[in-house]
């Protein structure tokens, strides 16, 4: 490989790592073409042009729930005060490049500089240090106590479900469920199917019922749900199956995204596996919500 | 000029805590929510995002980007990196996004929407196979194989387009000026 192809290579696995992440052995690669390239070692650029593309997606934003808030409060005290014990910031970008999501590695940052130039620091940090130190001794709990508090939970594992019941137990405890009838997509070729959705925006959990759906050639064709959402410029698909029997069917709805404004469920024929994008060209049934 | 959060936080000030929380929260949420399979490990991500972003204040270069964008790269990263570990692949959704509550017209709305304009500004400069690559690779969440496969386009053109469309996005954006010597023409 010349030096613009591995300068290309490098570009395409540093697009890759923005966009997806690497594999390990990518990861490997880029380290060794870094280490030819290494102006590009420290390099975010890339990363920071992804952002900016990620949000312009946003028209605007949804507000972070208040447990979540005041649980990341919490947490920054609890990191602020660990990171003061144990005088350590941990270098992100080799915690990502080294595939590990908790690496930890000394380095200089926030309590070091706050240290170098305020010797009040030191002696507020170690007063701190002292006092923390204290309360815990004093407020600590006998061991034999802790132990007793906090017995080996017993996890018995029960048995899931069938689809019906789960159907059923969805019906039964969602405040928000729509039930809707499946129509034919095209008057003109009726298809008979008969069945129904049900869907819960609350829960983000679904299951469609079908009669007549005919049995499909699976090395030809598989069925697969969508739902058409509002809020998204494509129909979101919820799974593949296939019907291997007459008679009535239940299947999960498996979506890969939260539903916020569902207008349409419906199903397709599409290739076996199915599809990613589906041009819609063989649409079976549809489930419309109500205006 | 007021001093970026991400300094403050840097130099020690504790009230920024709670100001990057409040200004930049709706944002990691909305990203930790398409991007995470559930409401549940997006509650995860976020917090995880958190303590990345304190660790990274002191990082933060105006010169190279806003910090709106610092922040979104940063969430994106423990983002995919999530995604990454858990052997899952989740689609980041479509150009569209609404609020669940009644949309708040502060001034972080209004610098967000100045800067995801440029960003969409800057997409429809791009040639028509170079946008559509970025918009379904990093927006729609689509592999580079399946935009092939959807698209018909080959797989080594489908990434030359990822790379040069990034790149021209990057020049478009002005991201990171003071590198302008590292400017490729691959």
């Amino acid at each position: 490989m010349n030096d613009l192809e591995k300068q290309e290579r490098l570009l395409d696995l540093l697009t890759e790592e923005t966009v997806y992440g690497l594999s390990a052995e990518n990861k490997r690669e880029l380290e060794d073409l870094l280490k030819i390239f290494p102006e590009w070692k420290e390099d975010e650029t890339l990363a920071l042009t992804a952002a900016a593309i990620t949000m312009s997606g946003f028209k605007t934003v949804e507000t972070m729930p208040n447990h979540l808030e005041a649980k990341i409060l919490a947490n920054s005290e609890k990191f602020l005060v660990q990171q003061k014990e144990n005088g350590r910031v941990t270098d992100f970008r080799a915690e990502s490049k080294s595939d590990s999501a908790a690496a930890a590695e000394t380095g200089g940052g926030f309590f070091e500089r706050l240290f170098k130039n305020n010797w009040l620091g030191w002696a507020a940090a170690a007063a701190a240090c002292i006092a923390l130190a204290l309360n815990l001794w004093l407020t600590r709990a006998p061991r034999d106590e802790i132990i007793v508090q906090n017995p080996p939970v017993q996890i018995t594992p029960t048995p899931t479900p069938a689809l019906n019941q789960q159907r059923e137990q969805l019906l039964a405890s969602a405040t928000d469920e729509v039930q809707l009838a499946w129509t034919d997509f095209d008057p003109k070729r009726p298809r008979g199917i008969q069945g129904d959705v049900v869907w819960s925006n609350a829960e983000q959990k679904g299951f469609v019922r079908f009669r007549n759906l005919p049995v499909n050639d699976q090395t030809k064709e598989t069925y697969q749900l969508w739902v058409f959402d509002e809020t998204q410029q494509k129909p979101v698909s919820a799974g593949v199956f296939d019907a291997t029997q007459a008679g009535e069917i239940i299947v999960p709805l498996d979506v890969s995204l939260r539903i916020q404004k569902p207008t349409m469920i419906a199903i397709t024929a599409e290739k076996p596996g199915g599809v990613v994008v589906s041009e819609l060209g063989k649409v079976i049934a549809v489930a419309k919500v109500a205006a | 000029m007021t001093q970026a959060i991400l300094h403050r936080i840097a130099s020690g000030d504790k009230t920024a805590v709670q100001d990057c929380i409040k200004t930049y929260g709706g944002l990691v949420w909305s990203l930790a929510r398409r991007m995470s399979p559930n409401t549940d490990e997006a509650e995860d991500a976020v917090q995880e995002i958190f303590i990345d972003i304190w660790k990274n204040s002191e990082r933060f270069d105006e010169n190279q980007a806003s910090e709106t964008t610092f922040i979104a790269m940063i969430a994106r990263r423990r983002l995919i990196d999530r995604l990454r570990h858990s052997n899952r692949r989740i689609s980041a959704g479509s150009l569209e996004d609404v609020t669940t509550e009644p949309a708040n017209r502060s001034d972080k709305n209004l610098q967000l929407s100045v800067e995801a304009k440029e960003a969409a500004r800057a997409l429809h400069q791009l040639r028509p196979e170079q946008r559509q690559v970025l918009e379904l690779s990093i927006i729609q969440g689509l592999s580079h194989q399946e935009i092939s496969d959807t698209t018909g386009i080959p797989l080594g053109t489908v990434k030359t387009h990822a790379r040069r469309g990034l790149l021209q996005v990057r020049e478009f954006l002005g991201i990171g000026n003071s590198n302008i010597e590292k400017e490729v023409t691959v």
